[in-house]
């Protein structure tokens, strides 16, 4: 019984109000409500800023447009081959030109870094009369 | 003043930043006590409230005067709590926190907290109320508001809060009871 009376939420000490703020609280809410407020407005709004942004790419795009139309209307209209005069072309690219690769330029005998040097046999017996007795030593080792 | 007056002074020109202020005095306190038993600490509170009057004043404007001044205003405090209570329980859930936990240890902690030990356990036992329900259970509990305003406030029927009421102090009362 002595439980149920102390703990039942129908006391009336339990329904006051336990927070408490700092001092001066409540007299200081309006002049910080004011001021956020005039912070808000100076703010600008989304639409403010996108504005502008907006603005330039807009600019962009007429110009872009602009050019495009004057590149579609000035330049020289080309006509174009049927798809059989298209194949016709390739056909002979690769029939005639094709046969000629960039081997049949190549001039073998005139690349002189595949030339052998000929040596002459008397420049040899010269070299080996001078320089025998090295040539004698070096098979010795 | 009055509503009425207030809302009159308001439309007058170049008195809307007078009359505002005046309502912000008016209304300050009932709507801070309302928002700190939803969110516990002082900073959420303060940050809330003013949050609630910015948002008043960009409104206020368009007010038709379909309800109270009162009514509407309470109505802002509360979606803005709500709000702010549903990104902190996401946030919690991310973290893998419990946010009701996180609020309870807010009381023990809390230097503007100035309750006895009863008082503590009732508010510990309040928290653990679906936050709809934990409305409901304030309102009536603590600001003794009628059904009727309150169902004007949230859009919820008289019946409906009373039910709601009912078994919110039933929960609160066994929670006391397991915390004492």
């Amino acid at each position: 019984m002595y439980m149920k009376e102390k703990f039942n939420i129908d006391q009336p000490h339990l329904r006051e109000n336990p927070y408490k703020v700092p001092q001066g609280y409540f007299s200081s809410l309006q002049d910080a409500v004011s001021e956020k407020i005039s912070s808000e407005k100076k703010q600008p709004g989304t639409w403010s800023v996108v504005k502008p942004q907006l603005a330039l790419v807009s600019s962009f795009a007429v110009i872009f447009l602009m050019g495009y139309v004057a590149v579609r209307l000035f330049t020289p209209t080309v006509t174009v081959t049927s798809d059989k005069n298209i194949s016709a072309e390739s056909e002979y690219f690769e029939g005639n030109f094709m046969e000629t690769s960039f081997i049949d330029f190549y001039d073998s005998a005139k690349d002189s870094l595949l030339k052998e040097e000929q040596v002459d046999p008397n420049e040899i017996v010269e070299y080996l009369n001078t320089n025998a007795s090295s040539v004698y030593i070096a098979s010795l080792e | 003043m009055d509503d009425k007056e207030l809302l009159a002074l308001y439309r007058e020109n170049g008195k809307e930043h007078y009359a505002f202020n005046l309502i912000v005095k008016a209304y300050s306190e009932r709507l801070y006590w309302h928002i700190r038993k939803l969110v516990e600490s002082h900073d959420d509170a303060n940050d809330l409230l003013q949050n609630t009057f910015i948002k008043a004043w960009a409104a206020l404007p368009e007010f038709r005067e379909e309800s109270r001044l009162f009514t509407w205003l309470y109505r802002i405090a509360t979606n803005e709590t709500l709000t702010f209570l549903k990104r902190k329980k996401i946030r919690s859930f991310l973290s893998l926190t419990d946010y009701s936990k996180q609020l309870e240890n807010k009381i023990e902690s809390d230097v503007y907290f100035d309750g006895d030990a009863t008082q503590k356990a009732l508010h510990k036992a309040i928290l653990k109320l679906p936050n709809k329900q934990r409305i409901v259970f304030n309102m009536r509990y603590f600001d003794e508001m009628k059904y009727e305003e309150m169902s004007e406030i949230l859009g919820t029927s008289v019946g409906a809060l009373k039910a709601s009421y009912h078994h919110a102090s039933q929960k609160v009362q066994n929670s006391l009871e397991s915390l004492l």
